[in-house]
């Protein structure tokens, strides 16, 4: 029996720019046990909802990721929607979903380029990042913001895309999907990259119940669930297909991100063809007092909310359940056996996002 | 399957193409129009109300009313457009250059031209006509500030005057219309409302005509009121006091009495009261319908073509509404019975189809006639001298000559 | 004399031509990767900052070490460049190599030390081409020379024909483990350009300062010396070998460009595996031809 040696990874690690701590044991370069701990960036953004207005609330929110901003911003206003029986406009609806899938598609191509960077191909996670950086502009065309949008609002939206605008994005979607096809061929045929991804971190369907794995984690082991299908927003109207995996190893993962990128065109193309006219918001009057859950797919799982207000412009509580945390325990099981060697590309497979999780 | 080096033909053509990065901040980006970059004030239209600072998730806004300064933290600012979108006086917005960097925190500090605040802010407050406050508190509850407290047991409005920054939403948001924005103050110590604040409306069962507009007035739908088993009832639990009915009762027969006074079991109505009915002065009436309208029971029935008026004497109830809307003021509340009500007396001096005429010779071509005609049928034209009346749009009603104050129109 | 001149150059200019050549290199792969990417003196920039920079060492025996790697390093070049045995050139490159091995495992991190340890593998991956190439060279010399073999550098560059002519195979089988010695993608396994990567800067992590200066300085000499080999093969006693041979040291680190930014970085299992196959197969084989044809 060798040695064993425990080597911290993270919470500051170039690898990945996400403070998550993992103790690693090894024997050799094998990890025997992997200890995660969390709380390095917990800032109390929940307990926040008690001291500031429920309208303003959602720029507080909508800070809990920068990646997936405006499904966080969304789900918020979802909830508060349901708690006072607010019906958004369908135009806001469609709105929000075309937003939702661009915000998809810029965190999986994130997600993409730093897998690449994980196992060391720098040339293509530069690439992939130039691609995201084409989807961030029309961010900040369409909202003002690149990372945080700060679009939405308790019954409705604050900004409109015009048809013009509309009609511009598909045109460069369309250009787009093509130099992506490119880049994706490299991820799913290049001899180099097969070698860092096939049958690495295999989690098979059983352990992905077990451990309650959500999103493209849990689809990659075959299981077909998508919370988009629940039709929330616009996504009733939409029609998609769940993708899944077969081989539940990191090379499944990857292939079901990249068939979600290729899925969210198609979805922006529909809501594009879709979309009605009319007003994008409504008035909201009077406080919230009720509770509401929501739950909505963001690119990395299904997270969920919960709200509760009392009738006073204070929410009691506001709880999220994000993705990555769901998660953790999947990465604990892979991480078992593995080679030190495969440690970052494993944390990446679960697209963690450290800041969602401690909130 | 699995072929090495799949990427060589992407990396060279991005070695041949412009690369995707440039020398930023060296070479200057343009930004689309919705890029939230700074926020910019326009300081001079700045009422220095302190809403921004509230609204702003990252406290990076900070208002100081006796310095008068608007001032940011640049670094601390997160760009979220929710002072924008919450600014009352709309003088903040944002520019899409965004913040500098720096290795140091920036607040950039605006100060007000003239910042004589104490004498400026002087010029607007904020005054409350107490005859018609209600004490609802909705001016303090808005007031950014807190500069205003109201109570509603003792009848106070209050405004203090150091923390007042001229913002008006108090007198936007005054549900009765009382506040409003002036340098005379002395309203805000006008008598205070005849009653107590625990005070029940009473009406006096002897007078009150039923007519309902107490119980449309009430905001919380606290009077019950029956024209035809002559009930009128207040629900103690609803009531806030307010008033309202009070002020609106057109026969002025609502009191407001203590509680044990006002539920105590009314006296019953006499049978007659002798109630008095409207009557129209005819000679003067220029059939206008305005009473008719106005009726609550729709008692009245005017038609201008036949010059009549009538009153249905069974639906009238005496709420002498009609007096107070007639605009010729012909009508009185002097007949006692609906004969008399409806006792034709025409009188006029004129007949009904004829047409006003002025005698140019006296006519000063003042224009009044020209301004009271309701029809826009009167044309004055000064410079020129002319005097014209359009026929087809004249509806007799004579209002030209009774305005006249030449006394030069006659009726032809 | 030309041998000494070639080696004072050699300490004069081999460590700027390199840095400038990393310079390019950093250019030209930020062009792969649609980036503008830094100035062509970026790297003298850095190490230059680097030297500006508080040296943080757990163990000061740790500046010793770095100063012998950087020492030998250039003793490596000077062997080469002044034409002594390529034998002894190549121990020098050798032992240079164990005092990098030295340097991070002083300071019982344990990125370094595994850093330290995948640096071992690498060396035995790496060797054996390394020692096929010289008797390469002899054998090549041994013909061109009329059956009397040499292991100068001299004799080798001195040669008639160029020794590429005789060692192809060989040739590919250096290209092959350059890669490694240049720690390139796909085998930058024990320490990368940049620290993304499960061992962080693996062999260099606890390096700092005025100590990683000197080992940045030391692997400019490395490359200059490493293609001053890829040079010796284009060598003979015609002038025009000369352009030659500084052409195809130009091509193959352009091409060692290329390879680092189309592939991923793979385990140090299949670094073994690949680099003894190429060392048997092209280096084996030139070998046995070498011997039983001509």
């Amino acid at each position: 029996m060798s040695k064993r040696s425990i080597v911290p990874f993270g919470p500051q690690h170039p690898v990945l720019p996400e403070p998550i701590h993992l103790d690693l044991v090894l024997e050799d370069e094998k990890v025997v046990e992997a200890i995660p701990s969390i709380g390095f960036v917990h800032r109390g953004l929940e307990k926040l909802v008690e001291k500031r207005n429920f309208h303003d609330y959602m720029y507080v929110i909508e800070r809990i990721c920068g990646i997936c901003s405006f499904m966080h911003g969304m789900g918020y206003a979802e909830g508060i929607e349901r708690i006072m029986d607010v019906e958004i406009p369908d135009r806001a609806k469609y709105l929000r979903t075309i937003w939702c899938e661009m915000s998809r598609l810029h965190s999986h191509l994130l997600w993409l380029g730093l897998l690449a960077d994980a196992f060391g191909f720098e040339s293509l996670f530069m690439h992939c990042w130039r691609m995201r950086e084409t989807i961030l502009d029309m961010f900040e065309a369409s909202t003002g913001g690149r990372v945080i949008f700060s679009v939405n609002k308790i019954g409705g939206v604050l900004k409109d895309m015009d048809s013009s605008m509309l009609r511009t994005f598909v045109d460069m979607f369309d250009k787009m999907e093509e130099e992506v096809r490119q880049l994706t061929n490299v991820f799913l045929k290049d001899y180099t990259v097969a070698n860092r991804l096939k049958g690495v971190g295999i989690l098979t369907k059983e352990d992905a119940i077990l451990n309650g794995a959500v999103g493209p984690m849990m689809r990659a082991a075959g299981i077909e669930s998508d919370t988009r299908k629940l039709g929330y927003a616009a996504y009733g109207d939409i029609d998609f297909d769940i993708i899944t995996g077969k081989e539940c190893d990191s090379f499944a993962r990857c292939e079901v991100r990249i068939g979600e990128i290729f899925q969210s065109f198609n979805i922006i193309r529909q809501a594009v063809a879709k979309i009605p006219e009319g007003p994008i918001s409504v008035d909201v009057k009077g406080n919230p007092n009720g509770e509401a859950f929501v739950r909505l797919e963001q690119p990395r799982g299904e997270a969920v909310f919960y709200f509760r207000g009392d009738g006073t412009q204070f929410l009691n509580r506001a709880r999220v359940r994000t993705p990555t945390f769901a998660n953790i325990p999947s990465l604990v099981k892979i991480l078992e056996g593995c080679d030190f060697a495969d440690v970052p590309i494993l944390v990446l497979t679960i697209d963690p996002c450290v800041s969602c999780t401690e909130r | 399957m699995n072929k090495y080096g799949s990427f060589t033909g992407g990396i060279f053509k991005s070695l041949f193409k412009k690369p995707a990065t440039y020398g930023y901040p060296f070479n200057k980006r343009e930004f689309p129009e919705r890029t939230r970059g700074h926020i910019v004030i326009n300081i001079d239209d700045c009422i220095l109300c302190g809403l921004c600072e509230k609204k702003c998730p990252s406290a990076a806004i900070k208002v100081d009313r006796n310095k008068g300064t608007w001032s940011i933290d640049r670094m601390g600012c997160v760009q979220c457009e929710n002072c924008v979108v919450g600014c009352p006086k709309k003088v903040l917005s944002t520019d899409v250059n965004y913040t500098e960097p720096s290795t140091t925190k920036t607040v950039d500090t605006f100060t007000k031209a003239g910042a004589a605040i104490s004498e400026e802010k002087g010029a607007s407050m904020p005054n409350c006509n107490l005859d018609s406050c209600v004490f609802c508190g909705l001016c303090a509850k808005n007031c950014p500030q807190g500069a205003l407290s109201v109570d509603r047991a003792t009848k106070s409005w209050k405004l203090d005057e150091t923390l007042c920054v001229s913002c008006g939403l108090c007198v936007e948001k005054c549900p009765k219309k009382c506040l409003e924005m002036g340098e005379d103050k002395t309203k805000n110590t006008a008598a205070l409302a005849p009653y107590d604040v625990d005070d029940l409306p009473k009406a006096d069962l002897n007078a009150c005509v039923y007519c309902g507009i107490c119980a449309s007035a009430c905001p919380q739908g606290a009077i019950e009121l029956d024209r035809d088993s002559k009930k009128w009832v207040v629900n103690e639990d609803k009531c806030i006091h307010c008033g309202i009915c009070y002020y609106k009762c057109p026969k002025k027969c609502i009191a407001m009495v203590d509680a044990e006074t006002a539920l105590a079991v009314a006296e019953e109505k006499a049978e007659d009261t002798g109630a008095s009915l409207p009557k129209a002065d005819l000679d003067k009436c220029v059939y206008c319908t305005l009473c008719a309208k106005n009726c609550p029971q729709g008692a009245l029935t005017v038609d201008r073509a036949n010059k009549v008026w009538k009153l249905d004497a069974d639906a009238c109830v005496s709420c002498g509404l009609c007096v107070d809307k007639c605009p010729k003021k012909c009508i009185d509340m002097s007949a006692s019975s609906a004969a008399e009500a409806n006792e034709p007396e025409f009188k006029r001096g004129y007949d009904v189809e004829a047409t006003p005429d002025a005698n140019l010779d006296l006519c000063v071509y003042c224009g009044i006639c020209a301004k009271a005609c309701p029809q826009d049928a009167v044309t004055v034209d000064r410079e020129n001298k002319t005097w014209t009346v359009d026929e087809d749009k004249c509806i007799h009603c004579a209002i030209c000559a009774y305005k006249c104050p030449k006394k030069c129109i006659d009726m032809k | 004399m030309l041998r000494v001149l070639s080696a004072v150059l050699y300490i004069v200019f081999g460590a700027l031509i390199a840095g400038l050549l990393a310079g390019i290199d950093r250019k030209l792969s930020a062009r792969f990767q649609g980036r503008r990417g830094p100035s062509v003196f970026q790297p003298f920039y850095d190490v230059a900052k680097l030297f500006s920079k508080e040296t943080l060492a757990l163990n000061h025996g740790q500046f010793v070490i770095a100063f012998s790697f950087l020492l030998l390093m250039v003793l490596t070049g000077v062997l080469f460049f002044a034409g002594v045995d390529i034998l002894l050139v190549f121990l020098s490159l050798s032992t240079a190599a164990m005092f990098l091995v030295f340097a991070a495992t002083s300071s019982n991190s344990a990125m370094s030390t595994m850093g330290a340890q995948r640096e071992m593998m690498q060396m035995l991956a790496y060797e054996p081409m390394v020692l096929i190439t010289a008797v390469g060279f002899y054998m090549s010399t041994q013909i061109t020379n009329g059956g009397k073999g040499s292991f100068k550098v001299i004799d080798i560059a001195m040669s008639d024909v160029p020794s590429i002519v005789y060692l192809p195979g060989i040739f590919l089988g250096f290209l092959f483990i350059l890669t490694i010695k240049f720690r390139k993608s796909p085998f930058d396994i024990s320490t990368s350009h940049h620290a993304h990567q499960e061992l962080v800067k693996g062999v260099t992590t606890d390096l700092s300062g005025r100590n990683l200066g000197m080992i940045e300085i030391a692997h400019w000499y490395e490359n200059a010396f490493l293609l001053g080999v890829v040079a010796l093969f284009f060598l003979s006693n015609d002038w025009w070998s000369i352009p030659l041979a500084v052409g195809a040291a130009i091509v193959v680190y352009f091409l060692e460009t290329v390879i680092d930014n189309i592939s991923a970085r793979v385990k140090w299992e299949l670094m073994v595996k690949l680099a003894w196959g190429v060392t048997i197969v092209c280096g084996g084989l030139n070998l046995l031809v070498l011997e039983y044809i001509f």
